[in-house]
């Protein structure tokens, strides 16, 4: 066989053309089996908002059995009063946007919501030892095995957010009325805002944007133009927490 | 030969000591002690033989408290009796992992018969894949009904608790689980 130039173009051609229709056909048929991705998101509009109403809080940590802080039925029982549970609770403007800061921003005192970010890279799901907690790639939810979790409190460190919190004790001790349709958490493992994924996949929408009577917060999928989140965000200027971080946070702040 | 001499002689310098066993004048017999011993046990293991002659018959089942309303479960059975752990297991992974948190089953009549349709196709209904939701919705007597059997077989201590009931909640008698 003649191996000049001409015969390997032609190859190299040929395997070209080839590896691009294998390749598109893969695509096609990955693409039929599942549906498209979701990016599910959450705005918070601080002009709203001025985090002095703890409707929402309360309603998210009713809603998972949550120890409260707030609640005054809450006692942590260890000496530590940083080891209570939190999915979604207040910081300051400062505490938040720490990076984003000047000296000419203005002292805004207001308390801001904060809770799980639910990252676009998030650095938490890389650290899991047990892969018990991971990015669902149908919707974005950053999401806990808490039949996995071994409480090694990687995630804890990888986050920079400090949304993820550990069970030094017995949850139920410090619950006064247990919620039977979830599942409260047992000693030893890690937790935060799920996103409300069981009421998901019900229909409904997540538990601190029902019971927000301000209208502040906003919920849906930013790859639908149509959703509430997305229209939240046109038109005004929005913000995330340590944007320099890369790690992409799914919860914005409308300034 | 030469050999064996020096052998004769070693055995001869390194002849052992006379020790002395002293015999002690009225020897104790250990016999009633080991009698005693042997009566003190008989009398335990009847004892406990005895203490629950009342209680059952050997190969006595516990009786369970089964759900009134509900004639079905999700599966026979034989099947829920042997693998219910497996079933459980897998709806956990199939929920939580990959989020798919119904499936479906055979629809059934008052007498167990699989229904079908006009067109001789089975009729199938969707349930949701959870235990306090869908399993702990009839068998809602929590210690009648999987604390009693799992004591029996030892899966628990009595009156420990099953881990799955550390974090899921137990049903209360008087009210249903769930939402």
């Amino acid at each position: 066989m003649d191996r000049g130039k001409r015969n390997f173009l032609k190859i190299a051609g040929l395997t070209g053309v080839g590896a691009y229709v294998g390749l598109k056909g893969v695509e096609a048929i990955g693409n039929k089996s599942g549906k498209a991705a979701k990016k599910l998101a959450l705005v918070i509009d601080t002009r709203k908002c001025k985090g002095d109403c703890p409707d929402c809080i309360t309603a998210c940590h009713r809603e998972h059995n949550v120890p409260e802080k707030h609640n005054p039925n809450f006692k942590p029982p260890g000496p530590n009063e940083n080891q209570g549970i939190k999915w979604i609770w207040t910081s300051t403007f400062g505490g938040a946007f720490g990076e984003q800061m000047h000296e000419r921003t203005g002292r805004r005192k207001d308390p801001l919501l904060v809770l799980c970010n639910h990252c676009a890279d998030p650095p938490c799901t890389r650290v899991c030892p047990t892969g018990a907690t991971w990015k669902r790639p149908s919707d974005g939810i950053v999401t806990i095995d808490m039949h996995r979790c071994i409480g090694c409190r990687f995630c804890m460190a990888a986050c920079p957010y400090g949304s993820r919190s550990f069970n030094f004790h017995d949850p139920r001790r410090s619950l006064k009325a247990v919620k039977p349709g979830f599942p409260t958490r047992t000693l030893g493992v890690v937790e935060k805002c799920n996103f409300c994924v069981e009421r998901l996949a019900e229909g409904l929408g997540p538990a601190c944007v029902g019971a927000c009577t301000k209208k502040a917060m906003h919920f849906g999928d930013l790859n639908d133009k149509n959703s509430p989140a997305s229209k939240a965000l046109v038109g005004v200027h929005s913000i995330t927490r340590k944007p320099n971080l890369g790690t992409g946070p799914e919860v914005f702040y409308v300034l | 030969m030469a050999d064996d001499k020096d052998i004769e002689k070693q055995e001869e310098t390194y002849e052992p000591k006379n020790y002395e066993y002293k015999q002690t004048e009225h020897a104790r017999s250990d016999m009633p002690l080991i009698v005693l011993g042997l009566l003190v046990f008989v009398a335990l293991m009847l004892g406990a033989t005895l203490a629950n002659r009342g209680i059952g018959k050997f190969g006595s089942k516990p009786v369970l408290d089964l759900p009134k309303d509900e004639k079905f479960c999700v599966r026979d059975v034989k099947f829920m009796r042997e693998n219910h752990m497996k079933l459980l297991n897998t709806w956990r992974d199939q929920v939580v992992r990959d989020g798919v948190r119904t499936e479906k089953i055979p629809r059934r009549d008052a007498t167990g018969k699989i229904l079908k349709d006009a067109s001789g196709k089975t009729v199938y209904q969707t349930i949701g894949r959870s235990l306090t939701k869908t399993c702990l919705r009839c068998h809602d007597n929590h210690e009648s009904f999987c604390q009693r059997c799992h004591e029996y077989t030892g899966v628990v201590k009595h009156g420990g608790t099953l881990k799955c009931f550390q974090c899921h909640i137990m049903p209360n008698p008087k009210t249903k689980a769930g939402r």
